[in-house]
């Protein structure tokens, strides 16, 4: 099926097709068997994205009445599926086949859509706060949750009053700015992690530097960057590196 | 807290703006949480009752107004009052636990259909659990396209890309991520079938 199908399956889905399309799509699709299982599985990608939609939505109402209200008793969830465990024991397979399709897929054709196909936010460990850090664990919180702007004033906060002194703060505050589309202050703060010769995030702040420089479209910075990590086998975003750089050959 | 006109709330629920959005959001909790938590706790409901309840209401009435599917025939209070009234009746009769509502305040009917989207089955629950693996730029540009009924050129502006195009790809690859996802999982390529 082809981008220009999978768009005009889209609007049918999404009702934005004109009425004489959609009713000639609707004939069409009573006759065509291999179309109704494309319409089929795009609707279960959507109303999966829409559930996702509403579960953020609901985290941010939570958060807003833990601000307001304070804390309630935890909530019984009205649908409590079993699914999950066996979802987590697969994620070692998923992540397999993602990286797999990482690579294999992505066909990017400029500076920042590469930036796009190979970010991700940093995973931020959970669970060692200590009961003494609550502001941490709702910076953890909101930062998991995606709430970016939220997150940035109070991590900001920590960090002048050096309660975030740590490098793996800094990269937070790095990853903050890159979602909130300031990758030059964000490269400040990696650089920061450099500057301090920490080993255990280094290879994590010169891999989001390079993605910084990419996002703003400096290629030769980046490449610098991506070729450090590129020579070291056992550095962290090794082999993303090495696939970057070729991507990255392949835009001359 | 200065009062503001349901016309203001509506117009800041479907800006394009998200930080907008979220203000609106947050002034409508803060203003109506209050009624509802004492419905919900008048009638065999805790706090976290309430809140479960009038969060789902809200998550009702966003989409109804993004979708532009609602046209208000009466405040914006007694519309989400009257959507948790009918969750909560709902949720105790599931609990065997309903005797009757006690309910003095002004309510409106609701189509029992448009309390639906707060019920998830497993496969929803499931891809929604493999959008946590995608990037974090990929969830939004899906969210903003599939729920917040973006447009790509609005899109493009709020994630800082180059143009609508470039939003476009990345949809585009976002949704082939999330398919190959799906259907790497054991059993579930043939249950799309």
């Amino acid at each position: 099926m082809d981008t220009n199908n999978n768009s005009k399956i889209d609007d049918f889905i999404l009702g934005r097709l004109p009425e004489d399309e959609a009713a000639e799509f609707r004939v069409q699709l009573t006759q065509d068997i291999e179309l109704q299982l494309a319409v089929a599985q795009r609707r279960e990608l959507i109303d999966g994205i829409e559930t996702h939609a509403r579960q953020a939505l609901k985290q941010k109402l939570q958060n807003i009445h833990t601000e307001a209200f304070g804390e309630s008793p935890a909530t019984v969830a009205r649908v409590r599926p079993l699914w999950p465990r066996l979802a987590a024991a697969a994620t070692i397979l998923l992540l397999i086949a993602a990286l797999g399709w990482w690579f294999w897929g992505s066909g990017a054709s400029s500076p920042e859509m590469l930036y796009v196909d190979y970010y991700a936010a940093y995973d931020l460990n959970s669970g060692r706060r200590s009961d003494g850090e609550a502001d941490l664990r709702r910076i953890e919180e909101l930062y998991r949750a995606g709430d970016y702007a939220a997150a940035w004033p109070l991590l900001q906060a920590q960090l002048q009053d050096q309660s975030a002194n740590t490098s793996e703060w800094l990269l937070v505050a790095g990853i903050m700015q890159l979602e909130l589309n300031q990758p030059a202050t964000a490269r400040q703060y990696f650089q920061q992690i450099l500057d301090r010769q920490d080993f255990n995030y280094a290879d994590q702040a010169r891999w989001y530097s390079a993605l910084a420089y990419l996002k703003e479209s400096n290629v030769a910075s980046a490449q610098a960057l991506l070729q450090s990590l590129a020579a070291d086998s056992g550095a962290d975003h090794h082999a993303a590196a090495v696939e970057l750089l070729d991507a990255l050959d392949d835009l001359k | 807290m200065n009062q503001l006109p349901d016309e203001q709330i509506l117009a800041g629920l479907q800006s394009e703006i998200q930080a907008e959005r979220d203000r609106m959001l947050r002034y409508l909790y803060t203003r109506d949480y209050p009624v509802i938590a004492a419905f919900i706790t008048k009638n065999n409901g805790t706090e976290a009752d309430a809140a479960d309840i009038f969060q789902d209401a809200i998550i009702v009435f966003y989409e109804k107004i993004r979708l532009k599917e609602l046209t208000l025939s009466c405040s914006i209070r007694t519309y989400l009052y009257s959507v948790c009234k009918n969750l909560w009746r709902n949720s105790l009769r599931r609990q065997k636990r309903l005797t009757g509502i006690d309910d003095t305040i002004e309510s409106i009917p609701i189509p029992a259909e448009s309390l639906t989207i707060v019920e998830t089955n497993e496969r929803q629950t499931l891809v929604a659990e493999l959008m946590n693996r995608l990037g974090d730029d990929c969830k939004r540009v899906l969210t903003l396209f599939y729920f917040e009924r973006q447009r790509m050129k609005t899109i493009a502006e709020q994630m800082g890309f180059a143009n609508e195009q470039v939003a476009k790809n990345k949809k585009s690859n976002c949704m082939k991520r999330l398919k190959a996802l799906l259907q790497s999982l054991p059993g579930f390529k043939n249950a799309l079938k």
